[in-house]
C-alpha cells in the first residue's frame, strides 16, 4: 500500500496536472456519484464530446490550469522554433483505451477529423494553417503569420479532443457504437449511456497510473433542487452547478458542503451604452466605475461565492491588472466636473435632466437580481438613478437599437481556457457580434489585431495591459463587476473535494477524502 | 354516431395542425438566435460569424420562415420529422425513445386524478355543508393554488428525503413514478372534484333524485344511481380538456423528479429554440389533446342519446 501511494504521489508530482483531486485512495472506494444540470446526448464526439474531456473520459494535448497558463498534457513539449511553426511533441507510451497508440499520425488524423466535422475546430485555425507529422511524436503546424493562441486552442475542449478517428469513422453517425470502444485516451471509460447517466469505469492501462475510483456515474438532473435532494439522500457524492442562492441552506444542512474552487475566467461583465443615451461622455462613464463597489458586491452581496473584480481579468491569469478601485470622492469630482449637481431628491441633474441610468439583466441569470439591486444602491449614493430592465435573449435585445440601456450586465467569458481573442474581437472591435455599446476606440482597434498575431509574450502582455488601462482609465466600456468562482455541493466522503477549474471534475486522482 | 366521430376527427386533426402553425408564427418573437444558442449549448461560447453562418446553411435557418413551415409540414406528412437542431438526432428517434415513459406517467396519473376526485366529491356532496365537505372544498383550494413543482419539492424534502422513502433520482424506477404521478395526478384532481361536486349537488336536488329518495332510496343510492351519471357527462368533458394539461404539466415534474420521458428533452430544446423538437412535441400533445376529446365525445354520444340524435340531424 505504502509503495502504490508513493509511486503514484512521485507520479503526480512528476506529471504536474493540478487536476481537481482529492488524496488518492486505496481500491475499495466506490465509484464516484456525480450529479449535473446538463444532458449528454449522446457519444457524437464532434457536438458532445467536449463533455468526455470534463468527467475523465477525453483528454487534450494542453491544458489549462489555475496558475493562468497552459500546460502539456498529452504533449511533452510545445514548442515554437520559428514565428509561424510550432512543434508539439507527444508523450510516449500513451494509449487510447482501446490499446491503439497514440502516435504523431492518430493525432494528426484525430485534428483533421475535427476540423472536417466540427464547426468549432474550424473556427479556431487559421486559414493558411497545415498540420504534418515530422516523426513516430512529433507534429508540426506552419501558418502564414504567427499563431500565438494555440497551447489556448489545443486546451479548449470544444476544439481537438484526442480520439481514435479512425474507429469514430467506422461508426459512421450510429454514435451507439462508440460506447465502450474505447475511443479516447482518459483514466475513465465510458461503458453506458442513456437518457438519465453515464457510466464509465477505470482503464486500467491508463497512461498516468491506475485510476483511484472503480469508476463513476454521472446523472443528469436539470433541476438544481433535486441535485442537492440527491446528496442529502446519499444518492450523490458531488452536486455540480448549484445556485449561490442555496448556499445558506446547504451551509445549514449537515453532512453537505457548498465547496467554492479556484477563480474562473470570467464574471459578471457590465457593458456600457455609448451609442444612446448619457453614458457617451467618457467622464461619466469614468465615474460610475469608480462609483462601483467591487469588494461589497464580492463580500457582502454574494458573501464570498464569487470574487472581488480587481480589472477585467480574473487575478491569476499573468496578464490581468490591479487596477479597479472604488473612490467616491473622484466619482463625484468627475461628475461635478461634466455638470451634474445634485438635486432637492439627492439624484444628480445637469440642465434640468436627471441622471438616470438603465441597467439591463436577462432572467436567465437570476444572480443579477441581486447584482443589479447592490449597483442600484451604489449609484444611488452618489446621485445616479438606477433603474433596472431585464431582457429575455440578451445577447439580441442589447444589439437592437430600439431597446433602451445604459449598462448591459453580462455573464461572460473574458479569457476562457485562456484565449483572450474571441472576446477583444466580438465585443470590443467596430462590427464585432457582441460590440453592444458601439464601442469605437482607435488604440483597441489596433492593439487587438496585433495581439491575434503578436508572438513575444512580453509584447501581449503589454498590450492586454494597456487595454485593461484604456477601458479603466481613458475610454471606459467593458468591465468586470465581480469574477465567478468554480463552486460544487459535495457530501462528507467528498468534502475535500475542490470545484474542477475549467470545467475538469474528474481526473485520476480524484478520490474520497481520507 | 360514425359520421358524428368522423367529424370531429377531421376536426381534430386540423385543430393539431393549426396549433403547430401557431407556434411557429410565434417563434420568431422570441428571443434568442437559434444557431448562437445551438452551438453555446454545444460549449462555443464564443461562436464566430463563420460558424454561426455554417449552421444557419445546415439546417436551413437562412430561408423565409413560412418555406421553412411548409418544408416542415411536408416532412411530416411523409413522417419525417426533420433532425434536432441541437443534437442531430431525428426528432422522431429522441422523442419516441422517450415517449413510453411519459405516457407511463400521465397515464398513471390521469387515473389517479380521476379516482382521487371521484372519491373527494363523492364525500363532499354525500354530507354536503357539513364538515367533510367543508374540508373537502378547503383542501381542493389549497390544492388548486399551489404549483405542481412546490409540491414535487415539498414531497421529495419531506418524505422521500426526511422519511427515507423512495429515491429522488429515479433512473426510471416505478416508485419514482408512483410519487410523480400522484403529485400531477393530485394537483390536477383539485379542479375536477370542484366540478364533479357542483355537478352532484345540482343533480341531488333534482326530480329524479327527489322521486328516488319519496321511495325509500338511501342517500348512497340516490347518490351514485340517480345523481352520479348526470353529472358525470360536464365532468368527463373536463377530463378530457384537461389531458392537454396533464402532458403540458408533464415536463416540469419529469424534470424534477429526473424522470426518464419527454419533458427533460423539450424544455432543453425550447432554451436552445431547438425548433423542429418543439413543433413536434406540440403535434403529438396537441394530437393527444384532439385524441381525448374524441374519446369523451365518443362516451357522451354514448352515454347521453340527445346528443346522438343531434348529431344525426
Amino acid at each position: 500500500m505504502i509503495l502504490t501511494l508513493s509511486r503514484r504521489a512521485l507520479l503526480a508530482g512528476a506529471a504536474a496536472l493540478a487536476l481537481p483531486m482529492a488524496v488518492a485512495a486505496d481500491d475499495a472506494h466506490p465509484p464516484l456519484r456525480m450529479v449535473t444540470s446538463f444532458t449528454i446526448n449522446s457519444m457524437d464526439p464532434w457536438t458532445q464530446g467536449f463533455w468526455m474531456q470534463e468527467f475523465g473520459q477525453a483528454e487534450l494535448l494542453m491544458q489549462f490550469r489555475d496558475d493562468g497558463a497552459h500546460h502539456p498534457w498529452l504533449l511533452e513539449a510545445l514548442d515554437k522554433p520559428e514565428p509561424t511553426r510550432w512543434v508539439m511533441t507527444l508523450r510516449d507510451g500513451i494509449t487510447f483505451q482501446n490499446g491503439k497508440p497514440v502516435d504523431a499520425q492518430a493525432v494528426l488524423a484525430a485534428i483533421e477529423a475535427a476540423i472536417a466535422n466540427s464547426a468549432s475546430a474550424r473556427g479556431s485555425v487559421p486559414e493558411g494553417a497545415v498540420f504534418s507529422v515530422t516523426g513516430p511524436l512529433e507534429l508540426s503546424v506552419t501558418t502564414p503569420e504567427p499563431w500565438p493562441e494555440l497551447p489556448g486552442v489545443l486546451a479548449d475542449e470544444s476544439v481537438f479532443l484526442i480520439l481514435d478517428a479512425e474507429a469514430v469513422a467506422e461508426v459512421g453517425e450510429d454514435w451507439a457504437q462508440l460506447i465502450g470502444a474505447g475511443i479516447y485516451t482518459g483514466p475513465y471509460e465510458v461503458t453506458a449511456l442513456d437518457e438519465t447517466r453515464m457510466v464509465a469505469v477505470a482503464h486500467e492501462g491508463y497512461w498516468q497510473g491506475k485510476p483511484a475510483l472503480p469508476g463513476l456515474t454521472l446523472a443528469f438532473v436539470p433541476d438544481a433542487n433535486a441535485r442537492i435532494l440527491a446528496l442529502q439522500n446519499d444518492e450523490a457524492d458531488i452536486a455540480l452547478y448549484p445556485p449561490l442562492a442555496a448556499r445558506p441552506a446547504v451551509d445549514a444542512t449537515p453532512g453537505v458542503h457548498f465547496n467554492l474552487g479556484a477563480l474562473a475566467t470570467g464574471g459578471f461583465t457590465g457593458f456600457m451604452n455609448l451609442q444612446q443615451g448619457l453614458l457617451a461622455d467618457a467622464t461619466l462613464r469614468k465615474a460610475v466605475l469608480r462609483a462601483t463597489d467591487f469588494r461589497e458586491i464580492a463580500e457582502d452581496v454574494f458573501r464570498g461565492g464569487v470574487a472581488q473584480a480587481t480589472s477585467l481579468y480574473a487575478q491569476n491569469l499573468p496578464f490581468a491588472l490591479e487596477n479597479y478601485t472604488t473612490d467616491l470622492s473622484e466619482a463625484a469630482a468627475l461628475l461635478d466636473e461634466a455638470g451634474w449637481v445634485p438635486g432637492p431628491d439627492g439624484i444628480r441633474r445637469r440642465d434640468g435632466q436627471r441622471l438616470a441610468l438603465t441597467l439591463a439583466i436577462y432572467p436567465q441569470q437570476p444572480d443579477l437580481v441581486p447584482l443589479s439591486t447592490a449597483v442600484q444602491a451604489q449609484y444611488a449614493r452618489l446621485g445616479i438613478e438606477a433603474n433596472v430592465v431585464s431582457f429575455d435573449g440578451i445577447n439580441q435585445a442589447l444589439m437592437e437599437p430600439s431597446n433602451r440601456w445604459d449598462i448591459a450586465m453580462v455573464s461572460s467569458g473574458a479569457a476562457s481556457w485562456g484565449r483572450v481573442q474571441n472576446f477583444l474581437n466580438s465585443y470590443l472591435l467596430p462590427g464585432g457580434r457582441r460590440n453592444y455599446g458601439g464601442y469605437d476606440n482607435a488604440e483597441v482597434n489596433a492593439l487587438v489585431p496585433e495581439l491575434a498575431t503578436e508572438a513575444d509574450p512580453d509584447r501581449r502582455r503589454a498590450i492586454l495591459h494597456r487595454v485593461q488601462e484604456i477601458l479603466w482609465e481613458e475610454d471606459p466600456f467593458a468591465f468586470s463587476y465581480n469574477i465567478h468562482l468554480d463552486r460544487v455541493i459535495v457530501n462528507d466522503r467528498y468534502a475535500c473535494y475542490p470545484p474542477g477549474f475549467a470545467l475538469y471534475h474528474v481526473s485520476w486522482l480524484t478520490a474520497p477524502c481520507e | 354516431m360514425a359520421r358524428a366521430l368522423g367529424l370531429r376527427l377531421i376536426q381534430g386533426v386540423l385543430a393539431a395542425f393549426g396549433a403547430s402553425l401557431l407556434v411557429w408564427l410565434m417563434l420568431p418573437l422570441a428571443p434568442g438566435d437559434p444557431a448562437e444558442m445551438i452551438l453555446q449549448a454545444r460549449r462555443v461560447e464564443e461562436p464566430t460569424a463563420a460558424q454561426i453562418a455554417e449552421l444557419r446553411e445546415r439546417f436551413g435557418l437562412d430561408q423565409p420562415y413560412w418555406q421553412r413551415y411548409l418544408l416542415w409540414l411536408a416532412g411530416v406528412l411523409q413522417g419525417d420529422f426533420g433532425l434536432s437542431w441541437r443534437t442531430g438526432e431525428p426528432v422522431w428517434d429522441g422523442l419516441m425513445r422517450r415517449l413510453p415513459a411519459t405516457l407511463y406517467l400521465v397515464g398513471l396519473s390521469f387515473v389517479i386524478s380521476v379516482a382521487w376526485s371521484l372519491a373527494l366529491a363523492l364525500v363532499a356532496a354525500r354530507w354536503v355543508g357539513r364538515w367533510p365537505d367543508r374540508l373537502v372544498l378547503a383542501y381542493t383550494r389549497v390544492l388548486a393554488a399551489l404549483p405542481s413543482f412546490v409540491l414535487a419539492l415539498l414531497l421529495l424534502q419531506f418524505v422521500v428525503v426526511g422519511l427515507g422513502v423512495g429515491l429522488v433520482l429515479s433512473g426510471g424506477a416505478g416508485a419514482t413514478l408512483v410519487f410523480a404521478a400522484a403529485v400531477l395526478g393530485i394537483d390536477r384532481a383539485a379542479g375536477w372534484t370542484q366540478l364533479l361536486r357542483a355537478g352532484l349537488i345540482e343533480h341531488l336536488a333534482r326530480g329524479p333524485a327527489d322521486v328516488a329518495r319519496a321511495r325509500g332510496a338511501r342517500p348512497r343510492r340516490v347518490l351514485t344511481v340517480y345523481a352520479l351519471p348526470a353529472a358525470m357527462l360536464p365532468w368527463l368533458t373536463a377530463l378530457g380538456i384537461s389531458l392537454g394539461g396533464l402532458i403540458g404539466g408533464a415536463p416540469i415534474l419529469e424534470t424534477i423528479f429526473t424522470w426518464p420521458g419527454i419533458g427533460a428533452h423539450v424544455l432543453t430544446a425550447l432554451s436552445v429554440r431547438d425548433v423542429p423538437v418543439i413543433q413536434a412535441f406540440v403535434l403529438i400533445a396537441a394530437l393527444a389533446y384532439v385524441g381525448a376529446s374524441l374519446l369523451v365525445d365518443a362516451l357522451a354520444l354514448l352515454m347521453d342519446p340527445r346528443m346522438r340524435a343531434g348529431a344525426v340531424r
